[in-house]
């Protein structure tokens, strides 16, 4: 992680280790064609205590805790979690983060939204990672997606009209859990019916230029990877499944899996496999 | 906890309290999103808006996540359900070499009710 995007006072994620890769083909295959990875527990209990007590404490600005938080930072460098950052993103650096609140009893959701501005990039992205420090049940208001959405061009509230989706997700999840974003993923912060304040702490990431093919030690897809990405469709899609479906193997191409996971062979068929931009998006 | 530390809740605009909209609007616009162009095919998304959302109640029930299934299975069921068309969206377009990109859903619906 790069310390000069981080400012001098903040001690950068380690990257000097290559971690261990934490993810098989199949749980990247699910990444591909859901958008994210739910990382359940991934943080032990004592981390996690330390982090939510900061957390209540915290009296700076939600975007400088990384800065000030040995603590926070070191729920990101935990082996699994640091694995799977650098599988997704590579020699990833710093982009922004933020302390996330919502106060128990409050009732109002999120506008339904994609981070940031349009994506231009073809297949190169952020990432977030959602820390939970607590268990986060449905009722607590745990952050809702929509999986597959990720590859779909966007503009922040863009997509505020919609209310709900066939096929949405709420992140319900035990104490210590990342929840690891493509940062395309539709999503929006729930009300919170408990009597409890409900934290998460979001980093986003900038990928490195070793982003493409990162995942490159995956291997061949076996027959459920293929299975994963050929009834890859979400039920909101309805007819563009499988123009999506054709998005989800582009990027699985693009991390280093190998072979083509499109429907009917298509990336193959067209002659777009291996493109640096299959989808059209710079020309566009 | 500190102020500066933003509730990531917020709503896009404060109720005004008294759930009217000038004291006599009934009128309630429904969103449906559907699987393809026609309108015989499943609701694959949906959206509620009318006078009572002023108020907290009807903010709150009619909002992002609300509910995970869609109030009618088809526009034809709303519509025989009493609701009347007022648009739906002009089926996509595929311009040279962006045929792969997609972005909002684009068959999009507009219904309105004043019985509701």
């Amino acid at each position: 992680m790069s310390s000069d995007l981080l400012g001098a006072e903040a001690a950068p994620v380690a990257r000097e280790r290559r971690p261990t890769p934490a993810l098989g083909a199949i749980d990247l295959a699910g990444f591909c064609v859901d958008g994210f990875l739910l990382l359940d527990g991934a943080v032990d209990g004592e981390l996690n205590e330390l982090a939510l007590a900061e957390l209540r404490a915290y009296p700076g600005h939600k975007n400088r805790m990384w800065a000030a938080s040995e603590v926070i930072r070191s729920v990101f460098d935990v082996e699994t979690v640091r694995g799977v950052l650098h599988l997704l993103a590579g020699t990833a650096s710093y982009d922004h983060s933020s302390v996330h609140l919502t106060p128990a009893g409050f009732p109002f959701a999120q506008p339904w939204h994609q981070d940031s501005m349009v994506e231009v990039r073809p297949l190169a992205f952020d990432l977030l990672a959602l820390y939970f420090p607590a268990d986060t049940p449905a009722e607590m208001g745990p952050t809702l997606v929509l999986p597959g959405s990720h590859l779909r061009r966007v503009s922040n509230r863009s997509l505020a009209r919609h209310h709900s989706f066939r096929g949405q997700r709420l992140l319900s999840c035990s104490a210590g859990s990342v929840a690891v974003l493509h940062a395309g993923l539709w999503h929006c912060a729930q009300p919170n019916r408990t009597d409890v304040d409900r934290y998460m702490f979001k980093l986003r990431l900038r990928p490195g230029p070793d982003q493409a093919n990162a995942a490159s030690s995956i291997g061949q897809p076996t027959a459920e990877v293929l299975h994963r990405f050929l009834a890859g469709e979400h039920p909101w899609q309805g007819t563009e499944a499988g123009v999506d479906q054709v998005g989800y193997a582009a990027l699985w191409s693009y991390l280093g899996g190998s072979g083509d996971v499109s429907p009917e062979g298509y990336l193959t068929r067209t002659g777009l496999l291996g493109r640096a931009d299959p989808t059209g998006t710079a020309r566009a | 906890m500190g102020t500066d530390v933003a509730t990531d809740g917020a709503p896009q605009a404060a109720p005004s309290g008294t759930g009217t909209a000038r004291g006599a609007g009934t009128e309630r616009i429904l969103v449906l999103w559907t699987a393809d162009a026609s309108l015989r095919s499943a609701v694959v998304s949906w959206a509620s808006y009318g006078p009572e959302d002023l108020g907290l109640e009807g903010l709150t029930s009619h909002q992002a996540g609300s509910t995970d299934e869609p109030p009618y299975p088809s526009v034809v069921a709303a519509l025989a359900d009493g609701w009347r068309l007022v648009q739906m969206a002009a089926p996509p377009s595929f311009p040279p070499g962006a045929e792969l990109r997609t972005g909002h859903l684009p068959y999009e619906v507009v219904l309105t009710s004043s019985a509701r």
